[in-house]
């Protein structure tokens, strides 16, 4: 058999338990039993469901080791991973958990783990600097509403119809600020985003979930402060504080040229 | 004192180094522990930023690091991932490693990545494939790699060559070094109920060029026949001890690295095994180069 087909498989028989081990495969020790081939079963399926506890630890922890490790197999068993690249692996298990029937007691499970998807993906997004807020006084006052803020590569937005940042954050150990009994069962919305070397984990007010939107869709300052529509000044200052101090921005982006910012108007 | 140019740090120098965890970043930097080197798996850190790379960075400035491969499915009968060919390289210039090594197995096929390193048969055939790729991988990172022999648990009915033959003949017609993995030997010899102490005789002295210890499971099939898996999640056994002593004798020392991939313990753990291999690669007699003092900082 050429090695392509016999590679296949092996490869198939590795994946489903049930297909039987090719003849080509032998044991050579005597007294040794061809099923040790399901060391090569066993590894391939606990390391992947092993990866996709170390990214979903709060799921895992929600749902307890027994039926986690059950629904990552069949996870595993439908999305293997594409790439050798493992820290990727993952991407659409959240969608999986909302449609897996078993967890529908849990509601919120594939919500929880799409913001733990995005805390993965703050860790390893690319390094920027935090730009502080003082830095809007050195541009002209006159163009400082047509600037657009570039926010942190590490941002990422997440919206819930279930408290997913109070449900996380009952899971941090002994740290945690919050009982998982004492959260309301609300919608929150937040960001994770890593200004420094640590991800940070932010529930935020409706408006500065909107305005921080705003912003990442590449709006102008101006353009961002009338759809939020503000009763007044201080609240949007108070929101440019917040972007600011919360270190979410990279840089002022460079401002396109004075034709197109009027095209726009 | 521990050297700061990262100049001096293109060669693994012939001592122990340790596989470097996330868990052991923070003490490393800060106690700055008289090891030789460092291995990464370069899959770790193929993100664009954060901890990862922050800290690899950092250590590097201070340590030779080797990055040892776990995703190019080098025994593969697909062509090789180009994508992945150009991460590996973007890692090779951003972290001059002293060293980059791979698995005689594979990983990848057409439904996916495995996750695991998967066995090959010792054929003309697949001969001819892992030269190509090792070829190509050459050529790609404009470097020399290293090929480790595996842990096994089953064969092939068809075979043309011995392991140790298949590798020598790799190492001959490819021009790349070999990475002795004594634990595998220990792990696939005795799972085949063969002779570790012969295997390692029989391997190509002349493409040596890195040594790795780990910790195994003893388990049994369900025939109740002994059964090695290569955990990475213990200590070095005492028989794979005396299995690196007899290596070193007969091959003499080489940079010789502790593995440990799961269950990771505290770093002293870490420290004390890398000693023990230390004491030993001294013991040999052979040694060609010891870059640091060993009495530094523990």
């Amino acid at each position: 058999m050429r090695w392509r087909d016999l590679q296949s498989a092996f490869g198939e028989a590795v994946r489903a338990g049930n297909l039987a081990v090719p003849d080509e495969v032998v044991v050579s020790r005597p007294d040794a039993s061809r099923n040790r081939f399901n060391v090569y079963r066993n590894n391939h399926v606990v390391s992947l469901i092993e990866a996709l506890g170390t990214r979903f630890p709060v799921v895992k922890a929600l749902v307890g080791d027994e039926f986690f490790q059950a629904m990552a197999r069949v996870f595993v068993d439908q999305s293997p991973p594409r790439t050798p690249v493992i820290i990727r692996y993952g991407e659409g298990f959240p969608d999986f958990i909302a449609a897996f029937p078993p967890a529908e007691q849990l509601p919120f499970l594939g919500d929880v783990a799409r913001l733990e998807w995005a805390i993965g993906e703050s860790y390893h997004a690319p390094d920027a600097p935090v730009l502080a807020i003082e830095a809007l006084a050195k541009i002209d006052p006159a163009a400082v509403g047509r600037a657009r803020l570039a926010l942190q590569p590490s941002l990422r937005l997440v919206s819930s119809e279930w408290p997913v940042f109070s449900i996380w954050s009952a899971h941090q150990g002994q740290d945690a600020k919050t009982q998982l009994q004492d959260v309301a069962m609300i919608g929150e919305v937040g960001v994770t985003v890593r200004p420094q070397l640590d991800v940070e984990v932010l529930r935020i007010e409706a408006d500065a979930y909107r305005f921080i939107s705003l912003l990442n869709a590449h709006e102008t300052l101006e353009d961002a402060a009338a759809a939020l529509e503000l009763q007044n000044a201080e609240g949007f200052a108070e929101l440019l504080q917040f972007v600011f101090g919360a270190g979410l921005v990279a840089r002022i982006a460079p401002s396109t040229n004075a034709a197109d910012d009027e095209g726009l108007n | 004192m521990l050297s700061g140019d990262p100049s001096d740090h293109n060669i693994l120098p012939v001592r122990a180094g340790v596989g470097l965890k996330p868990e052991h970043y923070k003490a490393v930097l800060e106690h700055r522990p008289d090891v030789g080197w460092f291995e990464v798996h370069p899959e770790n850190y193929m993100g664009d930023g954060g901890p990862p790379h922050h800290y690899l960075t950092r250590i590097r400035e201070f340590y030779p690091v080797s990055l040892h491969g776990v995703g190019l499915s080098v025994g593969g009968a697909l062509p090789l991932d180009r994508d992945h060919l150009d991460r590996l390289r973007a890692l090779i210039d951003r972290y001059q490693p002293a060293s980059f090594s791979e698995h005689l197995a594979w990983s990848t096929h057409e439904t996916g990545f495995m996750n695991d390193l998967l066995p090959l048969p010792y054929t003309n055939e697949t001969l001819a494939l892992v030269c190509e790729h090792i070829d190509q991988i050459q050529t790609h990172l404009g470097r020399r790699m290293l090929l480790e022999n595996p842990s096994t648990y089953v064969e092939f009915a068809e075979a043309d060559f011995e392991e140790t033959e298949f590798l020598a003949e790799i190492a001959r017609r490819s021009g790349c070094g070999l990475l002795l993995d004594v634990n595998n030997v220990f792990v696939s010899c005795n799972n085949r109920g063969a002779d570790s102490y012969a295997y390692i005789d029989r391997f190509p002295a002349d493409a040596v060029a890195e040594i790795h210890l780990a910790g195994h499971a003893q388990d049994s099939d369900d025939h109740g026949a002994p059964l090695l898996i290569d955990s990475h999640d213990r200590e070095v056994i005492d028989e794979v001890w005396d299995l690196f002593a007899h290596t070193v004798a007969r091959f003499g020392a080489f940079p010789t690295l502790v593995e440990w991939d799961d269950d990771i313990p505290e770093w002293s753990v870490l420290m004390k095994e890398a000693k023990k291999a230390d004491a030993l690669l001294r013991t040999s007699g052979r040694v060609r180069q010891f870059s640091r003092p060993f009495d530094a900082v523990a």
